[in-house]
Formats: structure tokens, C-alpha cells, sequence
């Protein structure tokens, strides 16, 4: 669209736009810089309170993982408590629950990521055994040979007795058939099984380097406070060779995948995802921001399109979500999912005939602009209120930073959602809304298995 | 009891914890004003600009306590606002609001019923958004449609919390140990009542319970204190008029019993509750959160060492405090194989009566308040938390500096004074015992392994 017509299309949605210049003008001080030996920093000031967020991100997750060693970086996540240099297993947790800190770590296919939020002036001791245990891991035999089996039991617990995470599992499983997205993060049961901690030792020495690392603060510091702290804490950490990656890329087009699974559950259920790029590997990010207002469309409030007509007016689903992550390191999908109403007799198949409707409208006409705007500042009021919360400013940048996107986004994706046209939302639904896109799963209860 | 305190060995190890000063209580400076308006709503607002969005929180008197001779009415009034307010359609209110970016939740309590409302704080948002909430909290229509809809969804609901165990638990609690009195009515609903409720009655309770002289306000975000008493005064002067809940009778005189209901599952679960008569303002609360986070909060707690690293009976056990206006109670729940459920209810008795009778350690103290500080530190870090936590300074009357001297209020509490709070405000014999789940033939407690002792 040209700038004339743009105005135009201003003009005409009137006053229903959101005010971003309002936004825009709030943009909270953000600091980054790099020490000598590749550690990367991000500092985000917030002083509404004495409290301060700290998470490290390092760049490797079950992404990275080769067949039969999957599980291995969330296995390492899990041994990063289990000792250092400076304290025995369990003590740095023990320090920081003394002084009133609440710390955590989480795995994925893209990152592996620590935290501690804290009062301001505790920080320099959550730091300290941060880069400790980056420098000088232990990990114990004795310790591992336990600890392997509570990821045993954890993956016992939430994937092979949830059927719902279990179908998913399988699912990403065929939808991601070229890349490393189709291992799941906590492993295959039976690499658990022969996983040695000489592997461990291997991933950690591989990986966990001050080069293959974000540090990201956010709360009431400063960014020369942060500066003389990490120079302190983590200066001293020699940088290291990391092994070459690779963006997991996807095939454009897999053509149509299907799965059929029985899984103790009460009643049916349907995924659907469709292989689409993400902002590291869309060759415009218009498309992937048309993606993300598409899933809004389709399941944003009471209003969008799935509850509203899928649910409400044709009775013909229980519940159906939609939902997309543009911030991968890779190519990423776009996931529909959906219950029949068995109240009214509905079945998948009927579920599948609804939600193609709902797809091949969006490939036949365009949104109203009213309909668009309404989306979009529900999406756009909803990455402000996110910002609510120091850790979930600090995990938006660290996951940007780790993905290889920039931390900037958080401060610039207001206004590239706001150029999304009506015309751009029908565009992407017609590109990747195809067969040849898209895998299918028929998640169905045990007993119809002898019907 | 392990002292878990920083040890020393690990105090020189670390270069960073050397000269921290941990027994100093963090400030916190969030500065609260507050006033009551024309209408006699109270408000509390803090001034927040980091971010351009607001929180508005209202908090009605209108709980189930208020509604004893049509239980039920007072959530149903609360679930109909939103189904047609001012000639709006439920859909019609929703889009309007979702194309604002407006978020609105809200839930009914035993005292109270509370709305809120999430918007972006520039005006040309903020002012229809809050015109919306505004049709919304004080001009319902309540359409015939709505109330059997919603009438449907609360049967169902009812349905579905009796079988689960935990809340069963729970409220066999607050039937027996308040039976007679409104706090006694836990789910806040029968069939009967619900069945009988007409619209007319909805507009009745509207008409009084939802009254501005009923009501705290709360506010935080992108506002300057002008902006907010225009939006208060507003909102309140749309509101019925003139009506407030009176006080709620005082507590029945409590008796002990123990109850179990059968129900089949793998394990049993346990509530140990007694009746405090101390209301939710009295000084004497905040000995009773140090208490209760050293009795039975973290893996540390007494009740934790007690029954899960000592004898691994249970994964999780833990006690609470609920402070209610006319006194509440002190509960502790935690499940155990059905053959373990007479001799872990005698351990945790006697491990809450040790703990009357003794009081805390100066180190469990001192343990239990760097515990609580991280939560209230991580709480007026957030809008919407402060926004919540205005609210509960509102309900439980606390004065406008509770905020920022809580901590140090907390860190000069001594062993002695959280021992005397104790024993003046529970008694061990007026206990409440619930099981639910299946029964078995009892088993005497495990030994406790000799390096544990």
C-alpha cells in the first residue's frame, strides 16, 4: 500500500485506532553491551520497585540435539543445581530461598534459561552463582545417577500420563519432519534410559560459554551498575569455541500428513499445524505479523471468529484455540485445535469441515478493517500488559536474543503489527493455509480403538 | 530443626554475600493515597507512570454472606452483569471492549464480589473503556436469557466441586466450625436457592448490595490523582445509593469434631482447621503470618519436617490463614494413604499444639520473614498484584501505611510476642478434623530414621 492510501485506510478507521504514538513514547530505558569474552548483557531499567530480575540464556535446547541423545540439554538444566565450584548440590538454592529470592530454569527447543528475581541489592549474589556454575559445573556421578531418574519420573508424570501432552508430543513429532523442532525437549524415554553423564559433561563444555550467552536484567538498577557486576562475576570467564549451528529449517511444503492416536481420554480432539516461517526465517516480517493477527482473529476473546461462531453459533465445538509462535530460531507452526460439541453429536469430521470454512474465508475475503482493529489492539493492549511484570520484560528480550532476533523488537513490534493490512492477512492465509502445509492428528479415546 | 540460615563456610565463599546486610528489611516506598468520595466509596489509588495502562479494582460487600435467604443470589447477580448492561448484548459489550483492548474479570467470595478492569491509559481508550465498566457495574439489564444461562453453568459448576476432594475438605470446615452463621455456607449456593432466583431479585440485590457507600476502590497506573477522583467520582455516582452491609454477627462459639466422608481415590485428604476470633484488621495478623510461615509454609516448615522429610507421609502439607472480618480460621491440609490418616492427624495435631505452646525460634522468625519478604517485594513490583493487594488492604480495613512498614513491622516482632499471639487466639481443643477419601484399617506412624532424630 502507498502512503496515500495508508492515510487513507487511517482515516477511515477513524476512531478506532489505538493511540500508539502514547505507547511508543513510554519506551522504558534499555541498555546492552558485550564483555571481552562474548558475554552478552541486556539491561532494562523499571524502578517501580526495589526488585530486580536476573535470567541467563544460553543458546542451545533440544533443537540442537542429534537422534539418540535427545533430553540432553533439559537433562543439563536440571544438573545446574547440583553444584559448583563455591557450592555443594542444593546450596545455591538454599542461599537464595535465605534470602527471600524466587529462582527457576526452563528448557526448549531454542534455549536453555536461568532465573532469579530478587531484592535490588541481593543481586550480586544471584550473579556470582550464575557464573559460577558457568564456569565450574561439578556434576556428580552419584548426583546425576538420581537425579536421571526424577527426569524419568517427570517425564512419566507430564507427557506419557497426559494424553494431551503425549498426542502433542507425537504430533510435532510428523509436523516437523526436516527439522530439529521434532525432538521433545524432555527426551525419548529410551535415551533417558542409556543417557551417561560423560554426555552431559560433553553438552556443557560445548555450550555453556559467556560467548553463547545472554545475561538480561531488568528492575530498579542501573546499566553501570549491572556493568561493574558482570565484569566482576563473569569477566573472568574465558570465552570458548562454540560448535556451528544451524537454523532448523523446515520443507516449504511436506504435503499432508496424517495421525490417528487412542489415548485415555474422555473425548476427541483435533490438531491441526500448518509449517509456516517465523521472524528469523520469514523473508518479510509482514507476513509473520498477518500470522500472528490471524491467530487472534480466529481465537482472541469472546468476540473472535472460532468462539463466536465455531462455539456459540454453530454449536459445533466444545472449546477450539489457535495459536502461533513467531519467535523461534527457525520455522515454526501455526496450530489450530479443537473439541466437538458430543453434546450435540458433532464429530471431528464436522469440526473439520467448520474450521476449513473459517480458513477458506480468510482466504476469500478479507477482514473488515473494523474486525482487524479490534484484533489488533487486543493484541497490541496485550504485549503492553505484559510488560507488567519485570520477568516477563526480561524473558521477551532474553528469548529474542537467543533466537537471533534482536531485543529492539519489544520496543518496535507495536508499530509493525499496526502496518498490517487486510490485504496482508489475506495473502498469508492463502500462502500457507494449504494441504500441502499441513499436518492433521485424530486425538480419539481407547475404547473407540475396537469400534 | 536445621538452621538453614546462610552458613558460614558459604558466607566467605561467596565474595557477594560478604557485608550484605540481610537482617535489614528491604524499604519499600510505594506511597498510597487515599479518600472517600461523594458517594461514600472509599478509594485507594497509587500514582504509577511506568507503564501506560491502569488497573481499576472494585470490591463490593456483596459476597455469599450477604445473600443467607437465597444462596446463590449473590453470585448469580455478579455472573448477570456482563450477560446485557445499558441495552448492550453480551457480544455487543464484548466487542466493544475487546476492540478497546480492555480486559474485565470477575469473582464472588465469601464477603465480597470484585470486578476489574485492565485498559491502556491513554484517554481516547481509557474513557470508553471505563464508560463500558461503568454500564457494566450499575446498569445491568439482566435479561430472562442470561439468568437461566448462567443459572445452568452454576449448577454445573456445584456439581463438579463436591467431587473433588480438596474443596470437599474445605468446605466441611466452614459448615461445621461456622454452622448457623454466614460464613457457614461455603459454595455460597444451594439448588433450591438457585432455582428460586428470579430476575427481579437480581435487581433487588443490585439495587442495594452494588451501592457506592458498599464499595472500595482501587486504582493503580498512568494516572494523576485529578484523573483519578474524575474516574471514581464517576463511577460512583452511576452506582445505587446509600446502602452498605451491615456487620456480620459474631462467630458462633465453636465445637471440636472430627469428620470423614467416604470417597473413593488413591489417598485421603486432610484439613486441620480452628476457629480464630481475632477479625481481619487486629494487630495481632501479622503475628500470626510469621507464625503460620514457620508452622506450615516452604519445605522447612515445622509440619513439613514433621510429616515429609522426617517420615515421607506425605509430598505437601501446609497451613494457612484465612482473617475474615468477624474473626476466620487457621487450616492445615495435606493428603496421606488412607491407612496413615488417624496417625498423621495425631502428628499434626500434636506438632500444632507443640507449636502454640512453645512458640517460634528467634531463627525460624528470622527464616519466615526473609521468606515472606520476597512475595511482598515481588507483589508492589507489579500493577496489577498492587492493585489486588489495595483491594485486600480495602476489605480488611488496613491502614494506608501497611505497605511500606509491613516488613519492618514484621522484622521487630519477637519470639515471645508471636507465642503470646498464639495462645490468645487458637486453641488446639477447639480443632475441626476432616478426611475424605477411602477408609482402611490404621496403621501407627513409620519410624522416624536414627539421623533424622
Amino acid at each position: 500500500m502507498n502512503a496515500l492510501a495508508r492515510r487513507a485506510a487511517g482515516l477511515l478507521l477513524g476512531t478506532l485506532c489505538l493511540p500508539l504514538a502514547a505507547l511508543a513514547a513510554d519506551v522504558q530505558p534499555t541498555h546492552e553491551f558485550i564483555l571481552d569474552n562474548g558475554l552478552k548483557v541486556v539491561v532494562r531499567e523499571d524502578h517501580r520497585a526495589p526488585v530486580v530480575v536476573s535470567q541467563i540464556w544460553y543458546k542451545v535446547g533440544s533443537s540442537y540435539e542429534t537422534p539418540g541423545q535427545t533430553g540432553l540439554s533439559h537433562a543439563l538444566e536440571h544438573m545446574m543445581f547440583k553444584g559448583s565450584a563455591k557450592v555443594g548440590p542444593g546450596e545455591g538454592s538454599r542461599i537464595l530461598r535465605d534470602l527471600g529470592a524466587e529462582e527457576n530454569a526452563f528448557t526448549s527447543d531454542d534455549y536453555t534459561a536461568y532465573y532469579q528475581v530478587l531484592a535490588r541489592d541481593r543481586l550480586p549474589v544471584a550473579l556470582e552463582l550464575e557464573a559460577d556454575r558457568l564456569a565450574s559445573l561439578r556434576l556428580p556421578a552419584d548426583e546425576f545417577s538420581r537425579e536421571i531418574e526424577v527426569i524419568k519420573e517427570e517425564r512419566r508424570l507430564r507427557t506419557d500420563d497426559q494424553p494431551g501432552s503425549k498426542a502433542f508430543e507425537l504430533f510435532r513429532a510428523m509436523a516437523y519432519p526436516a527439522s530439529g523442532y521434532h525432538t521433545p525437549t524432555i527426551g525419548w524415554m529410551a535415551d533417558l534410559e542409556r543417557m551417561k553423564v560423560e554426555e552431559l559433561r560433553h553438552w556443557y563444555e560445548s555450550w555453556y560459554a559467556p560467548n553463547n550467552a545472554t545475561l538480561v536484567v531488568v528492575g530498579d538498577v542501573t546499566a553501570d551498575e549491572v556493568k561493574t557486576l558482570a565484569q566482576k562475576y563473569f569477566g573472568a570467564i574465558p570465552r570458548r569455541a562454540v560448535p556451528p549451528s544451524k537454523l532448523p529449517l523446515e520443507l516449504a511444503e511436506p504435503g499432508l500428513r496424517q495421525l490417528t492416536l487412542h489415548v485415555r481420554t474422555q473425548l476427541p480432539s483435533l490438531i491441526y499445524g500448518f509449517n509456516v516461517p517465523a521472524m528469523a526465517t520469514a523473508k518479510d516480517p509482514r507476513t509473520v505479523n498477518a500470522l500472528r493477527l490471524i491467530s487472534a482473529l480466529l481465537d482472541g476473546g469472546y468476540s473472535a471468529r472460532m468462539p463466536a461462531r465455531l462455539e456459540r453459533g454453530q454449536e459445533l465445538v466444545a472449546g477450539a484455540s489457535s495459536s502461533y509462535n513467531a519467535f523461534t530460531r527457525g520455522d515454526s507452526l501455526f496450530l489450530i485445535s479443537a473439541t466437538p460439541n458430543v453434546q450435540k453429536q458433532k464429530t471431528l469430521a464436522d469440526v473439520e469441515k467448520g474450521v476449513w470454512q473459517l480458513l477458506d474465508e480468510l482466504k476469500n475475503t478479507p477482514p473488515s478493517a473494523e474486525e482487524l482493529e479490534r484484533v489488533r489492539a487486543q493484541v497490541i493492549a496485550g504485549l503492553v500488559y505484559d510488560r507488567d511484570s519485570i520477568s516477563s520484560q526480561a524473558t521477551t528480550i532474553g528469548q529474542l536474543e537467543t533466537v537471533g532476533l534482536s531485543w529492539k523488537l519489544i520496543d518496535s513490534e507495536l508499530d509493525d503489527l499496526k502496518r498490517v493490512t487486510p490485504q496482508d492477512i489475506q495473502n498469508a492465509a492463502r500462502t500457507y493455509f494449504t494441504r500441502e502445509r499441513l499436518s492433521v492428528a485424530h486425538v480419539l479415546p481407547e475404547e473407540s480403538a475396537h469400534e | 530443626m536445621t538452621d538453614t540460615l546462610l552458613p558460614n563456610q558459604t558466607t566467605t565463599r561467596l565474595l557477594s554475600a560478604q557485608g550484605l546486610v540481610l537482617d535489614e528489611p528491604t524499604l519499600i516506598n510505594t506511597e498510597i493515597q487515599s479518600w472517600t468520595d461523594e458517594s461514600g466509596a472509599r478509594v485507594r489509588f497509587i500514582e504509577s507512570h511506568g507503564l501506560p495502562m491502569v488497573d481499576v479494582q472494585l470490591v463490593f460487600k456483596a459476597g455469599t454472606t450477604q445473600d443467607t435467604d437465597y444462596p446463590g443470589l449473590a453470585a448469580l447477580t455478579l455472573y448477570n452483569l456482563d450477560e446485557g448492561s445499558a441495552g448492550k448484548s453480551a457480544s455487543e459489550f464484548a466487542e466493544r471492549l475487546e476492540s478497546l483492548g480492555a480486559l474485565f474479570e470477575k469473582s464472588s467470595r465469601l464477603e465480597y464480589s470484585t470486578l476489574t478492569l485492565r485498559t491502556l491509559s491513554a484517554k481516547e481508550v481509557l474513557d470508553p473503556a471505563l464508560a463500558l465498566f461503568t454500564d457494566l457495574v450499575a446498569r445491568p439489564d439482566f435479561p430472562a436469557t442470561g439468568l437461566e444461562k448462567v443459572k445452568a453453568q452454576l449448577l454445573g459448576q456445584r456439581a463438579g466441586l463436591e467431587k473433588f476432594p480438596p474443596i470437599r475438605a474445605t468446605a466441611e470446615v466452614y459448615r461445621h466450625l461456622f454452622a448457623g452463621h454466614p460464613y457457614g455456607t461455603p459454595e455460597g449456593s444451594s439448588e433450591q436457592g438457585i432455582a428460586a432466583i428470579t430476575t427481579d431479585d437480581l435487581k433487588a440485590f443490585h439495587g442495594k448490595a452494588y451501592s457506592a457507600n458498599n464499595l472500595e476502590i482501587s486504582l493503580v497506573g498512568d494516572l494523576s490523582r485529578e484523573d483519578a477522583e474524575r474516574i471514581t467520582q464517576q463511577l460512583s455516582q452511576a452506582l445505587p445509593q446509600g446502602w452498605a452491609a451491615a456487620e456480620l454477627p459474631p462467630l458462633p462459639t465453636p465445637s471440636p469434631g472430627r469428620i470423614h466422608i467416604e470417597q473413593p481415590g488413591a489417598s485421603n485428604v486432610m484439613a486441620l482447621a480452628l476457629p480464630m476470633a481475632v477479625p481481619a484488621d487486629a494487630p495481632a495478623q501479622l503475628n500470626l503470618i510469621l507464625a503460620n510461615e514457620v508452622l506450615g509454609s516452604g519445605l522447612n516448615s515445622r509440619l513439613m519436617q514433621a510429616l515429609r522429610q522426617q517420615r515421607g507421609l506425605t509430598y505437601d502439607i501446609s497451613s494457612a490463614l484465612n482473617p475474615l472480618r468477624v474473626g476466620g480460621l487457621f487450616m492445615v491440609r495435606w493428603e496421606v494413604a488412607a491407612e496413615f490418616v488417624d496417625a498423621s492427624l495425631q502428628l499434626v495435631r500434636q506438632t500444632v499444639q507443640d507449636f502454640i505452646e512453645q512458640g517460634p525460634t528467634a531463627a525460624e522468625l528470622l527464616a519466615a520473614h526473609r521468606q515472606l519478604t520476597g512475595p511482598m517485594l515481588r507483589n508492589v513490583a507489579q500493577n496489577r498484584r498492587l492493585a489486588a493487594l489495595l483491594g485486600e488492604m480495602g476489605y480488611k480495613q488496613l491502614p494506608d501505611d501497611y505497605l511500606s512498614t509491613y516488613l519492618p513491622r514484621l522484622a521487630a516482632l519477637t519470639p515471645e510476642q508471636v507465642r503470646e499471639a498464639l495462645q490468645a487466639n487458637l486453641d488446639i481443643n477447639m480443632s475441626i478434623e476432616v478426611s475424605v477419601g477411602p477408609a482402611a484399617d490404621q496403621k501407627p506412624l513409620p519410624p522416624v530414621p536414627a539421623d533424622e532424630q
